[in-house]
């Protein structure tokens, strides 16, 4: 129960932060992703079914403040969480670089995802536009704040641990 | 610390989340209102919040800004002087011109085509994070007279219009967006052409300029409006000055740039005019 409310305030904190503090401010042109950072740090740390349900929420909420269809992002994060749940089966958790590599690989997806979408429909051509103005400026501020977030997340999920633990020994 | 976890994901539960989400795709381009529930209700919760942090956000960068605002403020105030005695003289003119306009209408019995509209000043509080697409959230909603369609000014010129509305916010489309048409005219000889969004231009803070016909008396630096033809924006307002035209390869037809009015780098407060156009349907 702490776990999911944890969750949740993690989410609420990040979405917020994201859109009413840096998308608002005009000294910061180029938004960081940090709810996609949320998404793949847990999905690689926890696992495919948190990854893909913590993606699920994030992306509906941002879905339904600012998506033209509800459910696009929704889809994309919840899909890149379980598939960042698998990368974290196969490889060592604590590898320093990992984070960071998660990064490129989350925001690629993401990008290409996005682009097929949204800029193919209306007949929207130059992917190196789409690719030069949009998704590498974004790639570079989301692993900036990758490299302050992600152990700062880890040590939360510590924290939500303990609680666990402190708690079952309890009803023990 | 690190606990054992199963082989494989929770593919189920995937193919599950996949289906809600095509199904609310499905559900929410095809039903507006569906949308609008949806936003209603989620946001009669977060509003308040998004509120807060907006004032936190305002607070811890609003030094900063200012600061580096004050610079460009008094470079821009040396120019504004020189700008008001053009304009103070040419006001004058106008003014001249207005009374005989009158006098003329009056003799033709004519409407007015471009009356004041009524508007009501919002705050954003809120604006999309996706790098490549502009939308913005604002402190006004239907309590305020406002309704899906309206026009939405910024610094004096067009920055886009609402396209949904709740209780007490609205969700504004900038014109800046890559696939945002608005018919426009130059105020010279009222020749119709495109204005559009674009990424490529966005980044250079201009538009796109298209279907500049070649017999249109159009010249960089002119200043665009609004067209009377346009369905979704009211005649007549101010969208920006002609940057470069050029001849298209067909020989028929001319494209450039524009310079828009609004500083989208820097919205800040804009203006919802409360008037829709009438299209007649």
């Amino acid at each position: 129960m702490k776990r999911i409310l944890s969750y949740a305030a993690l989410i609420l904190i990040f979405f917020l932060v994201q859109n009413n503090i840096f998308a608002a401010s005009s000294l910061i042109a180029t938004v960081p992703n940090l709810l996609l950072i949320l998404v793949f740090s847990f999905g690689f740390i926890r696992g495919s079914l948190e990854g893909m349900l913590i993606g699920f929420f994030c992306g509906l909420l941002n879905d339904v403040f600012f998506g033209d269809i509800i459910g696009f992002s929704a889809l994309m994060y919840s899909v890149l969480g379980y598939g960042m749940g698998l990368l974290g089966n196969l490889y060592y958790t604590d590898f320093v670089n990992m984070p960071l590599i998660l990064c490129l690989f989350s925001m690629l997806a993401y990008h290409i995802g996005t682009y097929l979408f949204a800029f193919l429909i209306p007949g929207y051509r130059g992917f190196g536009a789409y690719l030069t103005s949009v998704a590498i400026p974004e790639l570079l501020y989301t692993g900036l704040m990758t490299l302050l977030l992600y152990p700062l997340l880890r040590k939360v999920e510590a924290l939500i641990e303990k609680w666990e633990i402190r708690r079952s020994k309890d009803y023990a | 610390m690190n606990v054992p976890r199963k082989k494989s994901g929770p593919r189920g539960g995937l193919l599950i989340l996949i289906g809600v989400c095509l199904f609310l795709m499905l559900v929410s381009s095809f039903s507006p209102s569906f949308n609008s529930v949806l936003r209603n209700g989620v946001n009669q919760v977060l509003m308040p919040m998004q509120r807060g942090m907006n004032r936190v956000g305002s607070r811890i960068f609003g030094r900063l800004e200012q600061l580096r605002e004050l610079n460009e403020v008094q470079e821009r105030l040396q120019t504004l002087e020189e700008e008001m005695a053009v304009l103070r003289q040419q006001n004058a003119r106008l003014k001249v011109n207005e009374k005989e306009l009158n006098e003329l209408r009056a003799l033709l019995k004519m409407q007015e085509q471009y009356p004041e509209y009524k508007t009501v000043g919002a705050h954003i509080i809120g604006k999309n994070s996706g790098n490549y697409y502009q939308s913005f959230m604002i402190d006004r909603g239907t309590d305020d007279g406002v309704v899906v369609g309206m026009n939405v000014m910024a610094g004096g010129g067009l920055a886009g219009y609402v396209t949904a509305v709740g209780k007490n916010y609205a969700t504004v489309e900038s014109i800046i967006n890559s696939g945002q048409n608005v018919s426009a005219m130059s105020t010279r000889d009222g020749s119709n052409f495109v204005v559009a969004g674009s990424l490529v231009r966005y980044s250079d803070g201009l538009l796109d300029l298209n279907n500049v016909s070649m017999a249109a008396d159009v010249a960089v630096g002119d200043t665009v409006v609004t067209s009377n033809i346009s369905d979704r924006y009211l005649p007549g307002l101010l969208i920006g000055y002609v940057e470069t035209l050029e001849t298209d390869n067909n020989q028929l037809t001319r494209t450039g740039t524009l310079r828009p009015v609004a500083d989208f780098d820097n919205l800040d407060t804009v203006l919802v005019i409360l008037a829709l156009k009438e299209t007649g349907d």
